[in-house]
């Protein structure tokens, strides 16, 4: 089990100097994967859009001081998370696109980037045809599953509390989707996609984090 | 038997019993995804490691878990947010997932994730046992 953190887009308003410096101890922890979920979600505008993209741009900033790769939650704005990324850099540990709905036109710029991209209950839903395009796309080394549990729980047990063993009902359905059938074809299709979230999200600590974590737990105690 | 890092003479059912009172604490000092149905009902927390489908009426119908070739990994969970942390490792552990990523943050969860992560790992090791012997 590893740890991302991050500020939300909805709670881009809270980030104050003192947030910032306590993500940063929290970064240093050696449990800590990935800067996330962080971004842009301008479905509900929690936060006025424009504090949602300076706070983007200071946690991707961040994450790539201390190493760490990021995890995105991007709604409806994905164009303009584009631009963001491109102008301050992909971070080089990676950047994984999570809850991924996007059909394959949008999604492609997100593949030629080099973005992991993970698909949690929403690729089972009967109206997510787009999203089950754009799995098909997903170059095998870059795919990954989630659950985002507690919510979106996949069909057929959409409507309850999702659990994380859920992801086998996603992988199960993504290898049928792109044609891996049960047996060694499933299998070879299961350990890729566990190899690519073991690159992503099991590293060692890294550089920064190990000259840092001395320090945050020092801190932490004064919290 | 320990539990919170602490030696305790307590049973492992005693040390399960306290957990689940302390988890149904904690989830009340939380922003818990925890919504009643129509009639007013909770949805209740299963001590199994089966699936559960929601019916009609509050009846749930049980399923079984795929059997995968391989174990998966959960990149994306609010594992805080769920009704028992501790249950919920214990049933990924038993039904394939074998590494679960939680995402937090700290304006909205505080620093419960990095607190309680080593107990809610601990209890799941014990709800393992008592789920599926075989583990």
């Amino acid at each position: 089990m590893r740890i991302s953190v991050g500020v939300h887009p909805h709670n881009a308003r809270h980030f104050t100097p003192e947030v910032q410096a306590h993500l940063y101890d929290l970064m240093a922890d050696p449990r800590v994967n990935a800067v996330g979920e962080i971004g842009l979600d301008y479905h509900y505008d929690l936060s006025p859009r424009d504090v949602q993209r300076d706070v983007f741009r200071t946690q991707l900033r961040m994450a790539k001081e201390a190493g760490l790769p990021v995890a995105l939650h991007i709604r409806e704005a994905h164009d303009e998370a584009l631009e963001i990324l491109h102008e301050e850099g992909f971070p080089e540990a990676g950047t994984l696109l999570h809850c991924c709905g996007l059909g394959p036109e949008e999604l492609r710029p997100w593949i030629d980037a080099g973005c992991y991209i993970a698909y949690g209950g929403v690729v089972t839903f009967t109206n997510s045809d787009d999203a089950r395009e754009g799995a098909k796309l997903v170059p095998l080394d870059r795919l990954l599953t989630e659950t985002d549990a507690p919510y979106m729980a996949p069909v057929p047990l959409r409507g309850s509390e999702c659990q994380p063993d859920y992801t086998v009902l996603t992988a199960e359905f993504l290898a049928d989707l792109r044609g891996e059938a049960p047996g060694p074809a499933r299998e070879s299709f299961l350990k890729r996609l566990r190899a690519n979230a073991k690159e992503l999200l099991e590293r060692q600590p890294t550089e920064w984090q190990r000259a840092h974590e001395a320090k945050a737990k020092a801190n932490r105690l004064n919290w | 038997m320990q539990i919170l890092g602490e030696p305790t003479n307590m049973t492992t059912e005693e040390a399960l019993e306290q957990q689940r009172l302390m988890e149904s604490q904690l989830v009340k000092t939380l922003h818990v995804k925890v919504e009643p149905d129509e009639k007013g009902r909770v949805e209740p927390v299963f001590y199994d490691a089966d699936l559960h489908q929601k019916r009609k009426h509050g009846k749930w119908r049980t399923l079984p878990a795929p059997q995968l070739e391989a174990a998966v990994a959960d990149t994306h969970c609010h594992l805080h947010m769920m009704q028992s942390p501790a249950l919920s490792l214990a049933r990924a552990t038993i039904n394939g997932v074998d590494f679960v990523c939680c995402i937090t943050d700290p304006t909205e969860d505080g620093t419960v994730v990095f607190d309680q992560m080593s107990t809610w790992q601990r209890v799941a090791g014990m709800y393992v046992h008592r789920l599926n012997p075989r583990c």
